[in-house]
């Protein structure tokens, strides 16, 4: 399967969720934000280097408590990427190493209808504001008019009462609520996904959301 | 290309209808070597209609495109469209003339091959497999490339410094002079630059690096190189494609004066004897 992590808005923590995400279900994860990567590189080619041409996707694959194809922060190697060659690179990684979850960028220029386009589902990751969900809207758009089915809103820092009926209403598909948490909120740099388990509130959540990308298999 | 909804009757005209009652109106200019073929397509009957337009000059046909990718519905020889019932559709494309006449070959420069009702609720997107769809995302939402005026010149760095400087002026038996008196640099610490000894100069770098992209680009430039590859190739330019030519030519010339004084200056460097016991005396 591959997923594609989206949400419109920066800052919501669509990393954060992908790098757990990717962990549970035993994913490579793509941090496709070409323009600003967040997730964590380290020596070797990277994204921009495959998408200039200049190494296959499997050589980009670190290894480590999740699978991660990081990306370049450079901006010449940003601007030597070439877009249209992300969806042959996610593909062919998806045949090599089973699923693969893309973290997009925030916003909807072509890295994120990439992903989409080639996803056979998508997560939003929202938090509960109202200008966060009007983004979310837009690349749930997006996300439809590329066939890019939306199995779950993750609604991340929800809060003691979150909206989530409002949001289910707005987006129509199931949410879950991520809860703000040190755990979670520590994962990317410390290098240690948050496990699906019932015993924490972002454990919770994370089994939530690896169940719904089941159903979607 | 600009493809103008009223064709303006410039070079010759035809119109030539086909037995469905598809209207094909053509109109060509020649510039620089290059037709600029606009086509006005005219639907009389009530149904949508898919029609196919095919160029018949000799050389390949250059498409419009955003993004570097080419619209939809447009390949190698023609395009396919669906044109709705009463629509006028104007077309444009240009095609590299014959390079020994420099003329066009075939009159209409386009016909319409084939031209048959369109399913309903049809568009002008014929067909969505994966690389179809990419190309329609890159060409909608645009490609998310920094410009390239944002894009620093790959001189600042040291270990971009000592990776680079493999042009053959530099290194290939022309080492660059030396400061002679690396022994007292501890009196004049300003003097010294701190980067390794074969570093070049930030300024002399930035030079030498944009020399060569434009080296590796008119490298990578040959007459079999797609319009595509050649688009990148030459989006990482500095100067205008067609300046290109008389650049490389003078970056030729800069290089050959540079090399003679690198050579001077390197004899000259090596045979100066400094007194370096006196200089050392000196405060």
């Amino acid at each position: 399967v591959i997923l594609a992590v989206a949400g419109g808005k920066g800052g919501v923590g669509k990393s954060t969720v992908a790098f757990s995400l990717a962990g549970a279900t035993d994913a490579v994860l793509v941090d496709a934000d070409l323009g600003m990567a967040d997730l964590p590189t380290g020596r070797g080619p990277d994204l921009h280097d495959v998408l200039a041409g200049r190494a296959a996707p499997a050589e980009a694959v670190r290894g480590g408590p999740v699978s991660l194809v990081p990306c370049g922060r450079s901006l010449a190697g940003a601007r030597a990427a070439d877009v249209t060659r992300l969806a042959a690179a996610v593909g062919s990684l998806a045949d090599e190493f089973g699923d693969v979850v893309v973290d997009c960028p925030a916003g909807l220029s072509a890295d994120v209808g990439v992903p989409l386009a080639v996803a056979d589902a998508c997560l939003l990751v929202a938090s509960p504001h109202r200008f966060a969900l009007s983004d979310a809207i837009r690349t749930r758009e997006l996300a439809r008019e590329l066939d890019a089915g939306l199995v779950a809103v993750a609604l991340n820092r929800a809060g003691d009462d979150p909206p989530t009926a409002a949001v289910r209403r707005a987006l129509g598909a199931p949410v879950v609520a991520v809860p703000e948490c040190e755990e979670l909120r520590r994962s990317v740099t410390e290098g240690t996904p948050v496990e699906p388990s019932r015993s924490s509130g972002a454990g919770d959540a994370v089994a939530a959301l690896v169940e719904a990308v089941d159903r979607c298999r | 290309l600009v493809v103008h909804t009223a064709v303006a009757p410039r070079g010759f005209i035809r119109e030539t209808g086909t037995t469905d009652g598809m209207y094909c109106e053509c109109a060509v200019t020649t510039t620089g070597g290059v037709a600029l073929v606009e086509v006005r397509l005219r639907n009389p009957t009530p149904v949508a209609r898919r029609v196919r337009v095919e160029n018949r000059l000799a050389g390949p046909v250059l498409p419009p495109r955003t993004e570097g990718v080419p619209e939809a519905g447009w390949d190698r020889d023609g395009v396919s469209v669906v044109v709705r019932p009463h629509e006028t559709r104007p077309l444009g494309y240009a095609c590299p003339l014959d390079t020994e006449t420099d003329s066009l070959s075939a009159d209409p420069p386009a016909t319409v091959v084939s031209d048959e009702r369109a399913p309903d609720g049809s568009t002008s997107r014929t067909d969505d497999d994966h690389a179809t769809s990419v190309h329609a995302v890159v060409r909608d939402l645009g490609r998310p490339a920094p410009p390239r005026d944002a894009v620093p010149p790959p001189d600042v760095d040291a270990d971009t410094a000592h990776s680079n400087p493999d042009s053959p002026e530099t290194d290939a038996g022309h080492p660059v002079p030396d400061s002679t008196d690396h022994d007292s640099d501890d009196t004049y610490p300003n003097d010294i630059a701190d980067p390794p000894d074969d570093a070049l100069p930030p300024a002399v770098q930035t030079w030498l690096a944009g020399v060569e992209r434009r080296v590796e680009v008119a490298e990578r430039l040959d007459a079999d190189t797609s319009v595509s590859t050649a688009t990148r190739a030459v989006a990482d330019l500095d100067v205008r494609p067609a300046a290109l030519p008389a650049r490389l030519a003078s970056d030729c010339r800069r290089l050959d004066a540079l090399a003679d004084r690198l050579d001077r200056l390197a004899a000259r460097a090596e045979s100066a004897s400094v007194p370096s016991e006196s200089l050392r005396r000196l405060p």
